[in-house]
């Protein structure tokens, strides 16, 4: 027996079977539609995977905005208020980056005048006073920018001379001795070179 | 390869979806048929058919003309679908779906048929890839170089198979009925 003819005939057996009417019809509209769907769940998907690392960006630029406006904003803190801590840090980082100390006089030397004029306890006055000392020693230390270290400190005499008036605590004076006593130094060290 | 054929298939990559219609509407009865040789469930056939189309456009852009015939690209894919669909159906331990469509409650239309259905009848002699190479060889008439590639199997060793399924063949046949 011929098997292999046999076999060629049992095709058009083979052929009879076909996919139904509606498969037929249909079929063709519902393969573009299930590419589609495809496609569009691809993208998706792509935006699914790349949401993480959209949001970290974003945060990360919320971040920065957001501690520009608050290194910004605490500027004016004075010790005891909440952005006090944020003022602190970011002239910190200024001093080290910079090795600049003036900044960090200036600001001592400042709410010292401010915490008088609001007529804040002697306690606080007391303690800015203490933090302006170890400002001054601090840039007297560095030995960077002196001049302009004395020129300050010669404007934070005339700044605490002026509020001494209305204030009846002894810490002005000490604010006073101090500024006094920096550009002094800063005197001594110039006659020194 | 058909000038036709080949210009659907560069357009089909090049993300033109109705050059993919043409194709389909090509190769969508022979996909069927060996899928429905396979599965014996003619919705489960018309399905998984869709699948290989489906599939064959996420990977079209992979797809190399100089490896193969497009034709044996389809069939591999409908072949390795079966195949997946055989296993997990072995998996959660189904009735065997290897039994002719005469014998298969779910395809009543086949069974109401004047005619038997010969070739279930012939197949039922074939374990799985038996069935698949005289599919391939004697009823789509694929050459040994196409059904090598979708079996990923030497020229060699396909006739050799062949061969020995013919012999089986001719001693089954030679004792039974086939409406001759």
């Amino acid at each position: 027996m011929d098997i292999e003819k046999k076999l060629k005939e049992f095709k058009k057996y083979y052929e009879k079977v076909e996919p139904s009417r509606n498969f037929m019809e249909q079929g063709s509209k519902n393969l573009q539609d299930r590419i589609l769907q495809l496609e569009k769940s691809k993208t998706e998907r792509r935006f699914y995977y790349l949401r993480p690392f959209a949001l970290a960006v974003f945060t990360f630029f919320v971040l920065i905005v957001i501690s520009g406006g608050l290194v910004q904003a605490s500027q004016k803190a004075l010790p005891g208020e909440p952005l006090y801590p944020v003022k602190r840090l970011s002239e910190d980082v200024t001093a080290r980056i910079s090795g600049n100390q003036v900044n960090r006089v200036e600001n001592r030397a400042g709410e010292i005048v401010e915490l008088s004029k609001k007529g804040k306890s002697s306690k606080q006055v007391q303690k800015a006073v203490e933090e302006y000392k170890e400002a001054v020693d601090q840039a007297k230390r560095s030995r960077k920018n002196t001049d302009d270290i004395e020129k300050r400190l010669e404007e934070h005499e005339r700044e605490f001379e002026q509020i001494k008036k209305g204030s009846s605590g002894e810490e002005i004076d000490e604010a006073i001795e101090i500024s006094k006593r920096g550009r002094n130094d800063e005197d001594k060290k110039k006659d020194e070179k | 390869m058909d000038k036709g054929l080949q210009e659907l298939i560069d357009k089909s990559k090049k993300g033109d979806k109705d050059a993919y219609g043409g194709i389909y509407k090509i190769y969508v009865k022979k996909i069927y048929r060996f899928i429905y040789y396979m599965v014996y469930e003619r919705e489960l056939a018309e399905d998984l058919t869709q699948m290989v189309f489906i599939k064959t456009w996420v990977s079209l852009h992979s797809y190399d003309e100089t490896k193969g015939t497009l034709q044996s690209y389809l069939f591999a894919i409908a072949r390795n679908l079966a195949i997946d669909y055989k296993r997990r159906k072995r998996e959660i331990s189904l009735e065997n779906i290897a039994e002719p469509a005469s014998n298969h409650e779910a395809d009543e239309e086949i069974l109401r048929e004047e005619q038997r259905d010969l070739v279930a009848e012939l197949f039922k002699y074939l374990d799985y890839e038996e069935k698949q190479l005289i599919i391939f060889r004697y009823f789509e008439e694929l050459k040994f170089i196409e059904i090598a590639d979708i079996l990923k199997q030497k020229e060699g060793a396909i006739r050799v198979k062949l061969h020995r399924i013919l012999k089986k063949l001719r001693e089954k046949i030679k004792g039974g009925n086939y409406g001759y």
